[in-house]
């Protein structure tokens, strides 16, 4: 079982979809499953409401995992309450949610549970350090590449992601697209000195100067860089500590020291420009690095949609594995497989 | 609407809450922005404190501010005593959360659930271990939790977590034992062990429902002990002194305004600690621009405030005398949106404060440069009638002007001020080489300094020498 061995060789591991309906619950149920016949203390919590927040725009039920005996979990206080199977309450956090505080439990005997969790990334952090005390080895995140979310599946060590035909038929979009996200996840990391000295930045664009401090270039969002322009071109290391997107991008691509121009955003989820921009930009001689970065261990797929589209499973595997050097799973047949 | 001032004639029974709300007329925002450093400075290691800190009510009878007082100095005394325990009991409280809203449920008969338990079983364990911490402190008095332990605690693990235990049913235990057995999921057995698992929980909610009571009345002490463990701790942080209850006179020595003190020292300058005496008669208090005579009034009725409820003053010493109330009349809390000038609302103040000093309340009176905003002449007449009045009524008080009072029954005080005019160069000198202390006077004339400290301030030349000018003629 190359893939659950890979997984439990990490501290957390975020598993990530492209899209909805690609699978992700599958793949944690899968996991869990495997992970409960082992002997490896394993904890796992959501990011968000609920990873791609569904019931709240859709009001479709979020479905529930199977937890097993032994299994450590975070999720809210309303979701701990709709439980159906028994636990040990561990540990009640201080922060509220909007479905309450979070609670951390042990399963005491195996059933399922909805999960929820924080929305923001240091109190990710917290709970995945409650879940490290109480003794798990390997924390799994159900995570979300969502921009409503400030929590970043990128603070975890390794990633799954998923992806399939809900996110597009065409295999060689569904390549091509992945190919894309996979390089945003390999950008480079800024040192650790520069990510203390960033990590706790909340909004705005912000400039480094050659010494290294941190200066105020007075503009809240990278959306109002246009009416502060000037102020952008005065140090060549800029931090957005929002989203990126196309805009910022055209407009730096132009100036005169593009090459000198560093861009740091705070992980690969921030990243909302196109594909053709931000290459355009690296290809000037433009940087882009991120603060935190994590590792991207494998990729599931699931060739159905919900419209009931069926893409060839052998040939996107054989396909992707291909484009993208990185192990490939059909969710489907994970269980048959193994 | 009624704009009438008299309303402002609420007795002074307010929490701290009410006190920095902002709400209440007659304090003013200096006063709530001294008092607030030092709440907001406490450190308090409970989320529950904050709550009965902000509920605290200001005090007026002299033995309940002295037992306070003699709480803080126990507490004081003790930590230096027992400085590992007293750290122990810090890490406690920190642990504390502020579940008063479940201990309500409780006893108002609500069915509580898992988490509900979890919080009153850890709440039981930590208020045991801050009990054997804490014997000796006589006033800190815990109900004993032992019963809520056995009850969230079956099987004597002394383990912080909590669910429905196997132990609290056999029938329980026998399901779920068959449930483990079963891969299968038995939607059957599931029901039942549903069923069973919430009689459990009404069952364990009736037998806690009689220590709701005991609950409440362990989180307030809690919360207590947190407070006067962060009074404890500030009064060695900001060098704050035990105020002695006095019957006369209010005296303090080297008294400071620490919000302040904190600003200079941010700029590394040093604050003068001043000296002072109140009796019950009025105190004329005159001095240059810049010669810290509101500091002065501010940092009065900060002590004032602080002892009333029942805290340590900024001082090297205090005596102080306990007042149904204080009244600071200052220029921030002029109320923009009521339509009258800046002169008739301070006026209206000041007859209301007459108005309740007749009704034969004892106040504690510091006006800062009443009649400022009308002409001197008319000015000067109102402040020696106020000043008449504060002396025929005996009032504690302190009034500050710049105008020149003749004739009068109060005792004079000047800040002494510049130390050498021509020494100074710059605003920053001219900081340096004031004296802030306060002496005595029978001056009539209140010191005329406002052109050389103007000058100092490196004005508009032009308006300088005009003015220069007109006071050489006149003269």
């Amino acid at each position: 079982m190359p893939f659950i061995s890979e997984i439990l060789k990490y501290a957390s591991v975020s598993i990530a979809g492209m899209e909805k309906n690609t699978g992700k619950t599958e793949t944690l149920n899968y996991i869990l499953q495997r992970v409960s016949k082992l002997n490896h203390c394993i904890s796992v919590t959501s990011i968000g409401l609920d990873g791609e927040q569904s019931d709240q725009v859709t009001h479709t039920p979020k479905p529930a995992i199977k937890l097993y005996n032994g299994m450590i979990f975070t999720t809210s206080e309303k979701h701990y309450l709709e439980r159906q199977l028994v636990s040990e309450v561990l540990h009640v956090s201080q922060k509220q949610t909007a479905l309450g505080r979070l609670i951390t439990a042990k399963v005491v005997l195996e059933g399922k549970i909805t999960l929820s969790g924080p929305s923001e990334t240091h109190i990710l952090q917290e709970i995945l350090d409650i879940h490290a005390t109480l003794g798990a080895k390997t924390s799994l995140i159900d995570g979300a590449l969502s921009r409503r979310s400030h929590a970043s599946p990128a603070i975890s060590k390794a990633l799954l992601l998923t992806t399939g035909a809900a996110f597009s038929f065409d295999i060689n979009k569904l390549i091509h697209q992945t190919k894309y996200i996979i390089q945003l996840i390999d950008l480079e990391q800024v040192n650790t000195q520069t990510k203390h000295l960033l990590q706790s930045i909340e909004n705005g664009i912000w400039g480094i100067d050659k010494n290294g401090q941190l200066r105020d270039l007075e503009i809240k969002t990278a959306f109002h860089f246009e009416e502060k322009k000037p102020n952008l071109l005065q140090y060549n290391t800029l931090f957005l500590a929002g989203v990126l997107q196309d805009k910022l991008l055209n407009f730096l691509r132009i100036q005169d020291n593009v090459k000198h121009i560093e861009l740091i955003v705070n992980d690969f989820t921030k990243i909302f420009a196109s594909e053709t921009v931000l290459n355009a930009f690296l290809q000037k001689g433009g940087k882009i690095k991120t603060l935190y970065k994590t590792k991207i261990i494998a990729l599931t797929v699931n060739p159905t949609s919900v419209q009931g589209y069926c893409l060839n499973s052998a040939l996107l595997q054989q396909k992707l594995k291909d484009a993208l050097q990185l192990p490939v799973y059909d969710v489907r047949t994970l269980n048959n497989n193994h | 609407m009624n704009n009438n001032p008299s309303l402002e004639k609420t007795s002074d029974h307010f929490t701290i809450a009410e006190m920095i709300s902002g709400k209440i007329p007659f304090i003013c925002t200096t006063q709530i922005t001294d008092f607030q450093y030092i709440i907001e400075n406490l450190p308090l290691q409970s989320t529950l404190s904050k709550r009965y800190l902000f509920s605290q009510k200001y005090m007026r009878e002299p033995q309940k501010i002295e037992n306070e007082l003699n709480n803080i100095d126990f507490v004081l005394r003790w930590k230096q005593n027992n400085v590992q325990k007293a750290e122990k009991i810090n890490f406690l409280l920190s642990q504390f959360r502020d579940i008063e809203k479940t201990f309500q449920n409780l006893h108002n008969n609500l069915i509580l659930n898992d988490i509900d338990f979890f919080e009153i079983k850890n709440f039981a364990f930590l208020t045991q271990e801050i009990h054997i911490l804490c014997q000796d402190i006589p006033f800190f008095k815990i109900a004993n939790l032992d019963k809520i332990v056995i009850l969230l605690d079956p099987q004597n693990t002394h383990s912080q977590g909590f669910y429905i235990y196997d132990d609290y049913s056999s029938e329980l235990a026998i399901l779920r034992k068959q449930m483990r057995e079963n891969s299968q999921n038995d939607t059957d057995l599931i029901t039942q062990c549903i069923e069973i698992e919430d009689n459990i929980r009404i069952k364990l909610s009736q037998n806690l429902q009689p220590f709701a009571e005991k609950l409440l009345q362990n989180s307030a002490q809690i919360a207590y002990l947190d407070i006067l463990f962060a009074k404890a701790h500030q009064i060695n942080d900001l060098q704050l002194c035990r105020p002695q209850t006095a019957v006369e006179k209010t005296v303090y020595q080297k008294i400071f305004n620490p919000l302040i003190k904190n600003i200079l020292q941010s700029k590394s300058k040093e604050y003068q600690p001043i000296d002072i005496e109140l009796e019950n008669a009025p105190i004329l208090l005159t001095g240059i621009n810049m010669g810290g005579k509101t500091v002065l009034l501010r940092t009065l009725a900060l002590c004032q405030t602080l002892y009333q409820f029942g805290f340590f003053v900024p001082s090297r010493s205090a005596c102080i005398v306990p007042k149904d109330g204080l009244r600071l009349s200052m220029e921030d809390n002029v109320n923009a949106t009521s339509g009258l000038s800046s002169f008739a609302l301070e006026i209206k103040r000041l007859s209301s404060i007459l108005d309740e000093i007749n009704e034969g309340k004892s106040l504690l009176v510091l006006l800062d440069e009443p009649a400022r905003s009308t002409n001197p002449e008319e000015g000067r007449a109102i402040v020696m009638a106020v000043l008449k009045i504060l002396a025929e009524k005996h009032v504690n008080s302190c009034v500050t002007t710049h105008y020149d009072c003749i004739n009068i029954a109060a005792k004079q005080l000047r800040v002494k001020g510049l130390k050498d005019t021509h020494n100074s160069h710059s605003i920053n000198d001219l900081l340096n080489n004031i004296d802030y202390s306060l002496t005595e006077t029978k001056e009539i004339n209140a010191p005329h300094e406002a052109l050389s400290i103007a000058k100092l301030l490196n004005i508009n030349k032009e308006l300088l020498s005009i003015a220069e000018e007109i006071l050489s003629i006149e003269k």
